[in-house]
């Protein structure tokens, strides 16, 4: 009656990705993306999304090749022990960058907008301590919860759709492609850290049960979902505020909802990003759970191992973060995540094509 | 360890020289001293084939009336031949066991001795009659059935049987208790209840070493699967339509000996919140209440938190015109909305126990002092304000539509922590507190059953019987969280329509 091997199905692995991914990158995404590529900043996550999806294929190449191992067991497959233990420290190294990252804008944001007053290594300590809570069961749980929170994705699409009573000003896009190739390609790479985490799909892939089939259908229509995602609401706060606004907001799809005022309820905005909090916390579990899994420990200790990387990603939330040293930490960790999310795999791809390399062959 | 184990091993003290013997002098005294001479074993001499016989049973265990009828009298009447066929009884057994005697002697069996035989006959003489059945008083119900199970194992297995009148319903009984020896019965439907989950109830049933078992609270302190979670997932009801209905999707259902209360494993979440009524009310309504009761949920956890960050944190999110009634009655009110809101559940926690404490009349007048005078008045003296009665008022009343009372208590009990997180982190401290009770309910399993099913893991099929209460003819399929055998439950079920 136990069901003591954890294994997820394809409609829950929609959702992983989905809450894997849309998080605390989301609120700031259009004054981001907006920084260069101006009007044009909706087309740049239409790019994103099509690299993303390209990327998806490579992985679905690699992995239909090692159906049952995990992505720091295939580059111990193929670059051997000891390259291959050098490779995943860097992918551990980025799991838990990307999550401290994460957890420190989303501290961050509770800071500017819930709680200004209350030092921000409480935050951090109970947002991680709930984090590691659901992080130590089963990839099962995780998912069952993922499945259950994915609902609050739709309750932000209804309440963007409040917005649109308010005045829309079309010209601020236009005209298209105003902004040059070259300023739309840097905005596809600034939107990556809202873009990160469906690399987990390397880590999760040997748990899909039923047959593995319709998993690059299942992953592509994750990615296109949120790239539709995304791409809706910077359109929206591109014809919502002026470019000048934009430039001056922090989070402007806070703002969006922050015009929105009614008899009963005056602050949307402020019952909004409580309720995002949901979210922000499901991105910060994936991160948790990728790290601690690349690790490559047994069952019995993935706990103790999941509570040692809460810890150190607590530790790393505490260096005092101004917004210099973010945004410096956010450069050394996009290129972490080019290694980790796109060379490496990449590079196990055409080294298993050279070597033809499955997962039957033996080791060396 | 071993103080218990030597205590275990006191019941079973005389297997050593238990058997019976050819003496029937030595057998009578055998078997008063096996009940340690106990004045209510009474003993009747008779003559039967020109022998003595002895007729042992135990007072108040047994009906005397049928006793005289079926035994006592046919021996008489017979005077020789076979005692099996002298005897009316339903049942008849035969041991040479002292301990097996003395068994049956406690269920209501009385015991025949001859001489010149080493085996003992044990009769069944009927038992003594219980509480009349009765629709049970904290589980009602407008529409549906007003029977509910009592305290007598038999009257409760045939509630059940009358019910479902089919061979494939199974009982398997256990006994559990070294002193109390509690006669405990499994029920289950054979070809339908998932085998394994059959398996695992039982493994946990038998592997209790206890001296003694009352209720089926304790039971089920026994065998759930988290002691330490605030939610019950074992679910103990009094009615037998409800029980009935979760057999019929393969669960199993667990009745005790002396207890009105039985248990049904495995449980999800939604359960607690389901009633009979809902099926038979047009599923509009069904539907509507099920959904009411999932929002008295989140109410009961949340209300009195929301309104404290509102007060304390987040003025700004309500309109100036609402917010200045509000602050209005917290003027002079001395103390911070955390310590009203803790005060007022308390004392509303007190009126309700001292009024299930109390005799019906008597706690009417709890009603009226507690309700209206304390209520008036602890706003008049500023102790606490007018907004802070309504929003615990209001809670108050949501936790109580929780069909199942467990889970309305659950939950309030689940809005403390909650209030401390909003007095201390507003917003973020209830919805940390929000996502962590749900992280909690989709990691918990009842027997192997996710709880939490059919939301989390989402079941497509089964949102018609959980969450809402669809149509009968849309039901095709049984619910599917206690894996049962086979899920079809119906077939065409409104082919008349189709002419």
């Amino acid at each position: 009656m136990m069901e003591k091997n954890s294994s997820i199905t394809k409609f829950q692995l929609f959702f992983i990705l989905l809450e894997s991914q849309i998080g605390v990158g989301l609120l700031s995404l259009p004054n981001v993306v907006q920084k260069t590529a101006h009007g044009d900043g909706w087309i740049s996550t239409l790019i994103a999304g099509g690299a993303v999806q390209c990327m998806l294929v490579v992985y679905w190449q690699l992995l239909k090749r090692f159906p049952t191992l995990i992505y720091t067991e295939i580059t111990q497959k193929i670059l051997g022990r000891f390259l291959g233990r050098l490779f995943n420290l860097f992918i551990y190294m980025n799991f838990i960058l990307v999550g401290s990252l994460a957890t420190i804008l989303f501290i961050k944001i509770i800071n500017l907008w819930l709680l200004p007053f209350t030092p921000d290594w409480i935050i951090s300590l109970l947002i991680l301590a709930a984090c590691v809570y659901l992080t130590v069961s089963d990839l099962t749980m995780i998912a069952r919860f993922y499945v259950l929170v994915s609902f609050l994705i739709l309750l932000l699409l209804l309440t963007s759709l409040l917005n649109w009573f308010s005045p829309k000003e079309f010209q601020y896009i236009l005209p298209i492609g105003s902004s040059g190739f070259k300023n739309i390609l840097i905005g596809s790479k600034n939107s990556l850290l809202a873009m990160l985490g469906f690399e987990g799909l390397l880590l999760i892939f040997p748990f899909i049960i039923q047959n593995k089939k319709g998993v690059l259908k299942t992953i592509s229509l994750a990615n296109i979902f949120i790239t539709l995602f995304y791409t809706y609401f910077i359109f929206l706060t591109l014809i919502s505020f002026s470019p000048d606004q934009v430039a001056q907001m922090r989070e402007p799809i806070l703002n969006l909802l922050r015009g929105i005022t009614y008899k009963m309820v005056d602050r949307v905005d402020l019952i909004f990003l409580s309720i995002w909090i949901v979210p922000m916390s499901t991105s910060v579990i994936a991160y948790l759970f990728f790290a601690s899994k690349s690790m490559n420990v047994e069952k019995k200790t993935f706990p103790k191992v999941v509570l040692l990387n809460g810890f150190i990603i607590f530790l790393i939330t505490l260096i005092p973060h101004d917004d210099a040293i973010i945004t410096l930490f956010n450069n050394y960790v996009s290129y972490l995540s080019y290694l980790v999310v796109f060379i490496i795999p990449t590079l196990l791809l055409i080294l298993s094509f050279l070597f033809n390399k499955h997962e039957s062959s033996e080791s060396t | 360890m071993s103080f218990f184990k030597q205590n275990s091993s006191l019941s079973n003290r005389s297997n050593e020289e238990g058997q019976l013997s050819n003496d029937i002098e030595k057998n009578i005294s055998k078997l008063q001293e096996h009940f340690c001479l106990t004045e209510d074993l009474l003993k009747k001499e008779l003559i039967f084939n020109n022998e003595k016989c002895v007729i042992f049973y135990i007072d108040s265990m047994l009906n005397k009336e049928l006793l005289q009828s079926s035994v006592i009298d046919p021996i008489i009447d017979v005077k020789s031949g076979d005692i099996e066929n002298a005897v009316f009884a339903a049942e008849l057994k035969m041991t040479s066991m002292i301990t097996e005697a003395g068994k049956s002697l406690l269920d209501g069996f009385c015991v025949i001795l001859l001489e010149n035989n080493s085996q003992a006959y044990m009769a069944s003489v009927g038992g003594i009659e219980g509480r009349s059945i009765q629709e049970p008083s904290n589980e009602r119900s407008i529409k549906s059935s007003h029977d509910g199970f009592v305290e007598g194992f038999s009257s409760n297995l045939h509630l059940l049987r009358k019910r479902i009148k089919s061979p494939q319903l199974k009982v398997k009984y256990f006994t559990i208790g070294n002193l109390t020896q509690t006669k405990v019965g499994m029920l289950y439907l054979d070809h339908l209840a998932n085998k394994e989950l059959i398996n695992e109830v039982e493994r946990r049933l038998t592997s209790i070493e206890i001296d003694q078992l009352y209720s089926t609270g304790e039971l089920e302190d026994l065998i759930e699967d988290h002691p330490f979670s605030p939610f019950p997932h074992i679910l103990a009801t009094e009615r037998p339509d409800r029980a009935v209905s979760y057999l019929t999707e393969g669960k199993i259902t667990i009745i005790m000996d002396g207890n009105p209360r039985v248990i049904i494993v495995p449980i999800t979440f939604f359960a607690f919140y389901q009633t009979p009524d809902d099926y038979n009310s047009r599923w509009v309504v069904g539907s509507f209440f099920r959904l009411i009761r999932i929002l008295s949920f989140i109410i009961a956890i949340s209300l009195p938190a929301i309104y404290i960050a509102i007060v304390s944190f987040h003025s700004e999110v309500l309109p100036i015109g609402i917010l200045y009634s509000i602050k209005v009655s917290l003027e002079y009110v001395p103390f911070p909305p955390l310590v009203e809101a803790l005060a007022m559940q308390i004392i509303l926690e007190l009126l309700k126990e001292a009024s299930i404490r109390l005799p019906s009349p008597i706690a009417q007048t709890i009603g009226i002092v507690g309700g209206l005078v304390i209520g008036t008045a602890v706003v008049d003296a500023h102790i606490v304000s007018n907004m802070m009665i309504v929003v615990i008022g209001f809670t108050a009343i949501a936790s109580f539509v929780a069909p199942i009372n467990e889970m309305g208590t659950s939950a309030r009990l689940l809005g403390f922590p909650t209030m401390i997180a909003a007095s201390l982190f507003g917003f973020f401290g209830i919805v940390l507190v929000l996502m962590l009770i749900f992280m909690h309910l989709s990691k918990l399993d009842s027997f192997g059953a996710p709880y939490f099913s059919p939301i989390a893991p989402f079941k497509k099929e089964d949102v018609k019987d959980s969450l809402l209460r669809l149509p009968l003819w849309k039901m095709n399929t049984r619910p599917t969280d206690a894996k049962p055998a086979y899920v079809n439950q119906q077939g065409q079920t409104r082919a008349w329509k189709k002419k």
